[in-house]
This record gives structure tokens, sequence and C-alpha cells, in this order.
């Protein structure tokens, strides 16, 4: 699953370790979403989402399978 | 083990030293000084490094300190589950040996059914109600 955590994360000007304690997880937990490797739970996918003012469905793009938590 | 008036990166150090402590106390009574070559320099090294890991951003840090988030715990919990297959496996393989050898296996009485008792009872406390049952619509 594809997700654009990383192009909104830059466009903000935002580091990984700023959006890790704005979305109250671990820097590495930011860095293994916008890689792909880990799945967020729903909640924390609202949380990003919210976060960026976009919502989940434009957050996250389901149709790109390659990866899982 | 409470600990909370401790910084939490002592907590895990402090648990050690403690059970390792009383361990060597029990070590010495039974097998003499031999207990404090072999059980307390261990314990130092374990809390030593439980220390320096609490001193770490990393993932294995933040477990350690059960400061987790979701996907730590989630890790945490994968890690638990493969080492209580390694152990389940693990006491299968050596009551086999044990029976083979002729040698003590009544301990096993205990440990063999063990795995599938804690198995029984985690789905017993982590059952969710309706549970494979069709909800009408509306309810």
């Amino acid at each position: 699953m594809r997700n654009r955590i990383r192009e909104q994360r830059v466009q903000r000007e935002l580091s990984q370790a700023e959006l890790a304690i704005a979305l109250g997880v671990s820097r590495q937990t930011v860095i293994s979403i916008e890689n792909g490797r880990y799945l967020p739970s729903l909640p924390l996918a609202f949380r990003i989402a919210r976060f960026f003012d976009l919502t989940v469905d434009k957050m996250f793009d389901p149709d790109d399978e390659e990866t899982g938590p | 083990m409470m600990m909370k008036f401790l910084p939490p990166r002592l907590r895990m150090p402090a648990q050690m030293l403690v059970v390792g402590t009383i361990g060597t106390v029990f070590g010495v009574i039974a097998w003499g000084s031999a207990a404090l070559v072999t059980i307390l320099p261990f314990t130092l090294i374990v809390a030593a490094w439980y220390y320096a890991l609490g001193g770490r951003d990393s993932d294995l840090s933040a477990m350690v300190l059960g400061r987790g988030d979701e996907r730590q715990e989630y890790r945490r919990l994968r890690m638990q589950a493969l080492m209580g297959q390694v152990m389940s496996l693990a006491v299968g393989v050596t009551f086999i040996i044990a029976v083979a050898t002729k040698t003590t296996s009544w301990p096993f009485a205990v440990l063999v059914p063990l795995p599938i008792l804690s198995l029984v009872v985690g789905g017993l406390i982590y059952r969710e109600h309706h549970d494979g049952q069709e909800q009408q619509v509306g309810r």
C-alpha cells in the first residue's frame, strides 16, 4: 500500500522526528510507514490524515499491494 | 515489580539487579561461593546492557523501557510469540530425549501440557463476544 506521508511531510518541511512527536509515535515507526514496511492501525491512519488535513483514502492508496505489516 | 519511583531508564536494570541478587543468594546457599563468580557477573552485565540500551533511540530500547508505540508493541508480540513457539518445541524435544534416555521426566508432566493450556487460557481471556455470530441489521 502506497502512502503520501513523505510527500506531505517534505511539503510542510517537517523532519521525521518532528512528525513522530506530532503523531505520538516513534521516529522509527514514521520511517517504516513512509517506506511502506508497516501499515498503521486505523486510529493512527486517521491521526496521520487529520494532521495533514487530508482524508484517509487520499493519504493511503490501497491499489498498490506491494507491502504489508 | 513496582519501581515507578525510579527513572524509566533505571527500572529494568534495577529489576535485573534485584532478581540477580536474589538468584545469587540462592545460588550461594545451594552451590557455595561458585555462584558469586557466575550469577553475579552475568547479572551485572545484563543490567549494564539494559542501561546502555535505554539510552539508545531504537525499537529495542523502546520495547525494553515499555514505551513502545503500536508498531513496536506489535513487533514485541511477534517476538514473544516466536519465543513461545520455540519454548514449546524445546519442551517437546527435551521430553522425547528424557524418555529415550530414561532420565527424570516428571517435570515434563507439568511442562508439556503448559503451552496448550496457556493457548486455551489465552483464547478465553482474549475472546471477543458474539464471536462467529451473524448480527442482524439494526443491532
